[in-house]
Parts: structure tokens; sequence; C-alpha cells
């Protein structure tokens, strides 16, 4: 069994308040991990720690086992780690092919500038051009893959939330990662959507044989989806496990579920 | 050649010309990689400077002096775009750095020996005559679609719709806003060039913030995330206070209402995110006699 990542005293304050503070936990290889919480509990806070937008009051942050604490967002992402947002961050004005071509274009540097500049003329077929039909195709692929297919030639901000929130993800996918991050997918998403949604990133994560990292509040689609658990409440640590166990733990009970909670 | 167009209409369409070179070149920094400057006289003026030396004081022939403009001119914008870019200034704050910038480098034309000083140099070579004006034009726009519809410019894009899905998208924000910076500050130097041998005569009071407000108002009235639009808006606004010579000081206030009828009426600008492609014009004509496939004419590349 490897791990992906390790989180060591993860701790992060802004000015005095103190917004997560010493989680320690593992992502394993090929693991769906969930991290889940009450609305402040500092999910997104870890991942931006995660991701490089923050950095760490204290403790590391080892992808790999290579050490990650520290880096700048765009290193983070060249190394396999990519994210989706949970106010959904598309490119508006582009199409969602092009926003899917965009992450493209990270690993897949098939021309470069002077080529762009001198080789790239108009009416002519060339390198640039077809480079950039075969990133068209590619990125096709991706949509598909989020089952966004259909929508390639519409504008992103013409898309309905439940579609960007997927466009988000082929994007994401795009980056060709090895750990992805999810915040929030499905949000706004009614509980047939969520659960659709689940089987979607477990065929996802299947196919591209993944590790995922997930912020959820929609339990059916946390019971569904993950291997394991991590809970953390007021930015400390209050439970790890199972879904059976964590479902089971009367602390996370009482704090996130509510007495009584039962599985749909 | 071409002398059968009057001087007074092919020195119009000069100026209209230059105003493009340098719009095309701000709309890369301002319509699509997403900053605001007001500083682009600056580098109009390091142009300006940088050719009418090479050409007046050293006798290089015009083309190595355009090239010496655009090099010295992007050169100088690393200058101001090391620091603040890599300080991750963004909107106003840049906006605002810029604008000190560009009140920095006209006052230290007005100081230095080889500009002459606030005299201004006279006397400069008609180089900027309507057949090279073109040829500059067309290799400016050349480039220019080449870098921004395509992988480079894809990075900037990006950075304007969302710096932070950019910066997760794995776009370096410090490289590619100084790469645009740099780009359209080389536009704004050849453009400068062009200026110094059409008017052939620069004096640093040509280049004030004035100029750089014009050429901003030229880039977002011709459109945000357009080529075209920034060139029609600059040919407009060349054309716009010659036509109204007849009403003599009401030319410059129709200027004013021009520029605030398009914000109102299209605040996207006149090409808001469009352009116009032959490609385009290629299907919108097939479109109109009924022969080809009935495709959304004059969109995107």
């Amino acid at each position: 069994m490897t791990i992906t990542m390790t989180i060591a005293n993860l701790s992060k304050s802004f000015g005095g308040i103190s917004a997560v503070e010493d989680l320690n936990f593992n992502i394993k290889t090929g693991d769906v991990m969930g991290i889940i919480g009450p609305n402040g509990a500092g999910k997104t806070t870890v991942f931006n720690l995660i991701t490089g937008v923050y950095q760490p009051t204290r403790g590391t942050v080892h992808f790999k086992g290579e050490d990650i604490t520290g880096k700048a967002p765009d290193e983070i992402v060249k190394m396999g780690i990519s994210r989706t947002f949970q106010n959904i961050r598309l490119f508006r004005n582009l199409t969602a092919l092009e926003n899917v071509v965009t992450a493209l274009d990270l690993h897949n540097p098939l021309y470069n500038l002077a080529e762009t500049f001198f080789l790239n003329i108009p009416f002519v077929d060339n390198k640039v051009k077809r480079a950039e039909r075969q990133l068209r195709e590619k990125a096709a692929y991706y949509l598909e893959l989020a089952g966004i297919a259909d929508q390639a030639d519409k504008l992103a901000s013409s898309l309905p939330y439940g579609l960007q929130r997927k466009l988000e993800i082929a994007r994401a996918l795009a980056l060709e990662p090895e750990l992805l991050l999810l915040d929030e997918p499905a949000a706004g998403m009614n509980p047939e959507e969520s659960i659709a949604l689940a089987k979607l990133i477990k065929e996802i994560q299947v196919r591209l044989k993944l590790t995922v990292f997930l912020i959820e509040h929609h339990m059916d689609l946390v019971m569904e989806l993950c291997d394991h658990l991590y809970v953390i409440n007021f930015g400390r640590e209050l439970a790890e496990g199972s879904p059976e166990e964590i479902q089971a733990n009367p602390a996370v009970l009482k704090a996130y579920l509510g007495e009584g909670y039962k599985r749909a | 050649m071409l002398s059968f167009i009057s001087p007074y209409y092919q020195s119009v369409a000069i100026l209209a010309m230059i105003n493009a070179v340098s719009a095309v070149g701000l709309a890369v920094f301002t319509g699509f990689t997403g900053l605001m400057s007001l500083g682009h006289a600056a580098f109009i003026a390091v142009g300006a400077y940088s050719c009418a030396i090479a050409t007046k004081i050293y006798g290089l022939p015009f083309a190595v002096g355009l090239l010496l403009a655009g090099l010295i001119a992007g050169l100088t914008s690393l200058v101001i775009g090391i620091p603040t870019l890599r300080a991750k200034l963004r909107s106003d704050y840049f906006t605002i750095a810029t604008l000190g910038f560009g009140e920095a480098i006209r006052v230290l034309l007005e100081n230095l020996s080889i500009t002459s000083g606030a005299r201004g140099m006279p006397g400069l070579a008609h180089y900027s005559t309507l057949l090279p004006t073109f040829i500059v034009l067309a290799l400016v726009v050349f480039f220019t679609r080449n870098f921004i519809f395509f992988r480079y410019g894809r990075m900037a894009v990006a950075i304007r719709e969302d710096h932070i899905a950019a910066e997760m998208a794995g776009i370096n924000l410090f490289k590619v806003r100084l790469r645009s910076l740099f780009f359209s500050a080389v536009c704004a130097g050849v453009g400068g060039a062009l200026m110094a041998h059409h008017v052939r005569f620069i004096q640093p009071n040509m280049f004030t913030n004035v100029q750089s407000t014009l050429l901003t108002a030229t880039v977002v009235a011709g459109g945000m995330g357009s080529i075209t639009g920034p060139i029609i808006a600059a040919v407009i606004f060349a054309i716009v206070p010659e036509v109204l010579r007849v009403a003599e000081m009401w030319r410059l206030v129709a200027y004013g209402a021009i520029l605030v009828a398009i914000m109102v009426l299209r605040p996207q600008g006149i090409m808001g995110y469009r352009e116009i492609s032959l490609s385009g014009m290629i299907r919108f004509c097939r479109r109109l006699v009924g022969t080809g496939p009935g495709s959304k004419g004059g969109t995107a590349p």
C-alpha cells in the first residue's frame, strides 16, 4: 500500500485566528478520501494549503515522498495535483472546449514561442495548426469523460450550474493529475444528481487510476464514494476512519451529522 | 506610388495605421491579459526617440531603427514590469504604477542631452509613407494573431478570466503577464518610431498621459479581447477629428461624445470578444448568396 500524500502538523492562522491546527493524515494511493466537517471547519483552507494558495504557518505537506510545502501553485500543479473550486472559477468568456485546451497546454507543449510567431501562417497547414487540432481532440476526450461532450462550443458562462461543475472537473483532469482535489463537486445538486455525480467520479477515478481527495456536504455522495474519511471541526481533527466507522462515531454524529442520522 | 491619393488623405490614413499599431499592442495587454496601463505613451516615446536617434544621429536605415525602437521599448517595459508584476500588483494598483512610470520617462526625455531635452528633435526623414506603414501594421497584426490566438495567448486570456484558476492550471502569472507587457511595449515602440518619421518632429510633451489615456480609450472602445475592434476604433478616432474640422472646437467635444456613446450603447466595445476574420467574411459572404453552410460569420479565427 503506497501513500500519495502525507499531511503532518498542518496549521494555518490568519492574524490571531487559527483556521486549521495540527492536522495529520495520509491519503493512500488509489483511494477516494473525503474530508468532512461543518461550515467553517477549515476544509477549503486545507485545499488551499495543499495547492499553495496559502503558505502554512506550521507543518508540512509531502506528495509522493517529496516536500511540497511552500511551493508556488503552478509548480504544484506540474507535479500532479489539480483541483476544482467551491465557488466555480471557470474561464467564463471561453467555450467549454477552450477551457479544457488551456489546461492541456501544461503537459502538452507541442510548439514553442518562435514557432507560433514565425511558422504559423494563415491558410497554410503548419505545425502549430496541427498541434492545435490535436489539442482540441484531446480536450474533447476530457469533456466526454466528464459527460459534457455536447457542450463543447458553448461559452462556459452560459452553462447551467451543474454542468459548470462538470466542466471544472474536465479542466482539472486535463492537467493530467495523479491526485485530484474536488471542492464540493455536488454543491447545489439534488440527491439524485449527486448520486449520479458520485458514479461519474468513481468511473473517472477507476479509468484514469486517480487518487481523489474531496470536500463534500452531501452525505449520500460521501458514503457512496469515499473509502476513507477525515473529519474536522473548528480546524481540528475530530475523527478518522471508514465511512461506516464515521457514521457510528458519537462525536461526529454530535458535531456534524446531527443526532439520529441514518443512511438514506 | 499611390500618388493619386492626395497627400492629405494619405496623412490621415498613415495616422490611423500608426494608432492601430500601438492600439493592437495595448489590446494584447489590456484586452487579452486583463491589466490596464496608463503609461503606454512612455513606450511610444522611447520607440520614437530610439528610432529618431538611430536614423538621424547614427544614420542607420529605417528598418533597423524600427527594430531598435521595438527592442528598446520592450526592454524599458521590463523596468516597470519586473518589480510590479513580480509583486503581483493588479488592477488599480498596477495602473497607478504605470501612470507614474509614464511621467518619469517623459521627464527623463526632457532632461537627457541625446534627446535634445524639451526642444525636441526636428528635421526627421519622412520614412513613414503609406506603403511602409501598411507593411508594418500588417506584420504587427500577423504576429499579434499568432501570439494571442494560440498557446501563449491562451495563458494570458486565462489570467484575464480568472487569475487564481489560471495559476491552478499551472500558469506562471508573472511570466505570462510580463510577456504580454513586453509584446505590447514592442508594438508601442514601433508605433512611436512610425510616428516620429511621419510627423518628422518629436518633443517630450507629445507623449503625455493624455496620449496614454487616448490609447487605452481606443482599446476599450474597440472591445476587450479583440484585435480587429481596436483597429476599427483607431481608424475612427483618427478620421473623426479630420471629418469634423469644419466644426472647429466642437470636434474635440464630438470625440468625447463618441466615446461616451460607445460605452453606453455597447459597454463591451465595438467588437468585444469578437473578431472580423478573413475566413469569417468568406463564410458571411457565402451565407449571403446562400451557398455555404449557415455558420455564424465574423467570429473568432
